[in-house]
């Protein structure tokens, strides 16, 4: 079982284009700032929307491919979606919401009751929808999704709707579900803890372009995008290599490795030291700033400076209020070469 | 010294100005219908009641408005849905040519029904001549007159209904395994089954009372074509008291069916 995506799709403003492979039974999340087309993608997946252009190949059935005219409708994919707000029919029972699929599928419906007993909502099978809390309710999607066992699961942020209480719960119970679900599972989310917790792979997904794939460890230590270094909390420029100088906007940083053309730089925010006066020491990059924003993160400080190369640094609070940050002072910036971290782009 | 809180209002009165203007709109319902019961010859009442005339116009009048609602149903709903659902072009003009009828005089309904459905009109003639079917003056010409007048009732507010309903959900059931047919009769009109109902029943309303496109297309005929309405109004010229007895007949049902379903189906919403 394997899923190959070509996908090209312009819907208003957003211009999808977008190429991925998922192994049988890989577990794929998709990780993107709002507005990227994550919801786009499913929507194609499943035949809510059909493609401009490309190809989708589910186990060697062809799902949609418009050059060949060729395009399954909804009903006829075995796809099954877990919608974000959850999309329970509001006029029918817990229990015919999860008979529905069997029923329009021509499967036995004694299954319904054997995954509200595995969600553990057997007792709230004649309830109706609006009686559930936002918890249940992701369950009573979740089981109405797998009873048709669809050979691809898409799941649309199954989290976001939830607060923070019964998140973390129903995280641990997704993955557990999600474990004993053996086709291929997309699951859609701007959460990086949820990607990581739920996902084989994360694919990264930005303005309708895969941006970056691979392991969650991977994606992280080598960002190659404002949005993935942000959730690493990394610094990250962009510039030219020259051996072992990298030029970025005017300013340069020393390397200990040597690269050549355009390239990735990230620098953690705590291996970035301040001083008052000009450091005279080891440290190979060495400019002035200033102090422009403070966050605080309990007993550390996030410090952002601007001059030279804008940077943010990581300190602990004292350092914050011996070096006067919070009121904008001028610094000194150190970085060693050694933290330095460059990749081609 | 007094707690404040205990002094603070439960409820917060409405502003007077509104209070006063609502209760003149209140007044302009409920004094003509006063006038009704305080002038009824309620001595004479059982006699005008069980009069033959009476009761084969109220039959008539309520076999003719059932079943134009029922066909209102059966072609409103599905224009609803067309309207609400398929993009064509003079979608908006099609919208305006099923709303006419309520703006319309009746009368002017009428007429045009009649040059369309009359013995010499632009389908009636073939309708006669292929089938022998005569629409004027007949209880089904009843039935189209009301229906013609009372159905964009029912198609605005299903249209309204449909438009306004959750149209992910035909979604999550496309994604279920459910058919387009399927997703209508299991999703879209349970879903809209209050705008439907309230639709019908809005319909109902408007068929009871027909007055003028009935006159005019199916004429006054005691048995046929006289429903109530038309026997009050002719009765009003020879005895008024059973036209009044008649009207209060009218109002009666008409509130009865209204305070009894309307609120109990649509109040909870």
């Amino acid at each position: 079982m394997s899923l190959e995506v070509a996908a090209r799709l312009q819907l208003g403003s957003l211009d999808l284009d977008v190429e991925l492979t998922a192994k049988p039974s890989e577990v794929l999340a998709v990780l993107g700032p709002n507005g990227a087309g994550k919801t786009t993608l499913l929507r194609v997946l499943a035949g809510l929307e059909p493609l401009d252009g490309g190809r989708l190949v589910l186990d060697g059935t062809v799902l949609d491919d418009p050059d060949q005219g060729r395009f399954l409708p909804p009903e006829r994919r075995p796809v099954g979606f877990v919608f974000q707000d959850y999309l329970l029919f509001p006029h029918l029972t817990v229990l015919e919401n999860v008979e529905f699929g069997l029923r329009s599928r021509g499967l036995p419906r004694t299954r319904a009751r054997e995954w509200l007993t595995r969600v553990g909502l057997d007792d709230l099978a004649q309830a109706r929808p609006g009686a559930l809390s936002g918890g249940q309710a992701q369950r009573v999607a979740l089981a109405r999704a797998l009873a048709t066992e669809p050979r691809l699961l898409l799941l649309d942020e199954p989290l976001a709707a939830l607060d923070a209480t019964s998140r973390a719960q129903l995280r641990r119970e997704l993955t557990r579900h999600l474990a004993t679900f053996s086709g291929i599972r997309l699951v859609v989310t701007h959460d990086p803890v949820e990607a990581a917790a739920l996902a084989d792979r994360v694919v990264v997904l930005e303005a309708g372009r895969v941006l970056q794939s691979g392991s969650h460890q991977d994606i992280t230590a080598r960002p190659r995008s404002r949005y993935v270094a942000d959730l690493a909390g990394v610094n990250l420029w962009r510039g030219q290599a020259e051996d072992r100088q990298v030029r970025i906007d005017g300013a340069t940083l020393a390397a200990i490795e040597a690269h050549q053309g355009e390239v990735f730089v990230t620098v953690q925010p705590r291996a970035v030291a301040l001083f008052r006066n000009r450091p005279d020491g080891t440290p190979r990059n060495v400019w002035q700033g200033r102090a422009i924003g403070v966050d605080y993160l309990g007993e550390r400080a996030r410090v952002r400076l601007e001059g030279g190369l804008p940077i943010v640094a990581e300190v602990s609070r004292a350092a914050v209020d011996d070096l006067g940050l919070a009121a904008g002072a001028e610094v000194w910036i150190a970085v060693k070469a050694a933290e330095v971290e460059v990749y081609p782009a | 010294m007094r707690a404040s809180a205990s002094a603070r209002p439960r409820r917060e009165r409405p502003p007077l100005g509104l209070a006063l203007a609502g209760g003149l709109g209140a007044a302009l319902f409920a004094l003509p219908l006063l006038g009704l019961a305080v002038k009824a010859p309620w001595k004479d009442a059982l006699r005008e009641l069980g009069s033959p005339e009476g009761l084969e116009a109220l039959r008539l009048s309520l076999v003719c408005s059932l079943s134009a609602t029922v066909l209102a149903l059966l072609l409103g709903v599905p224009l609803a849905w067309v309207q609400a659902r398929v993009e064509f072009p003079g979608r908006s003009l099609l919208r305006a040519l099923t709303t006419l009828p309520m703006v319309l005089p009746p009368v002017v309904g009428g007429v045009a029904l009649l040059l369309a459905f009359g013995r010499e009109g632009l389908l009636g003639r073939y309708l006669f001549d292929a089938f022998g079917i005569r629409l004027p003056f007949t209880t089904a010409g009843v039935i189209l007159a009301e229906a013609f007048v009372a159905m964009p009732f029912l198609v605005i507010t299903v249209e309204a209904g449909l438009r306004s309903m959750n149209r992910r959900l035909e979604e999550a059931a496309r994604t279920l395994g459910a058919g387009r047919w399927r997703v209508l009769t299991r999703v879209t009109l349970p879903l809209v089954a209050p705008s439907i109902f309230s639709g019908a029943l809005l319909s109902w309303s408007r068929a009871l009372g027909e007055f003028g496109a009935t006159i005019t297309f199916a004429g006054n005929f005691p048995g046929r074509t006289q429903t109530l309405p038309l026997a009050v109004y002719l009765l009003l010229e020879t005895r008024p008291e059973a036209a009044v007895m008649l009207s209060l007949v009218l109002v009666a049902i008409s509130l009865a069916v209204l305070v009894g379903l309307r609120d109990r189906y649509l109040a909870a919403r």
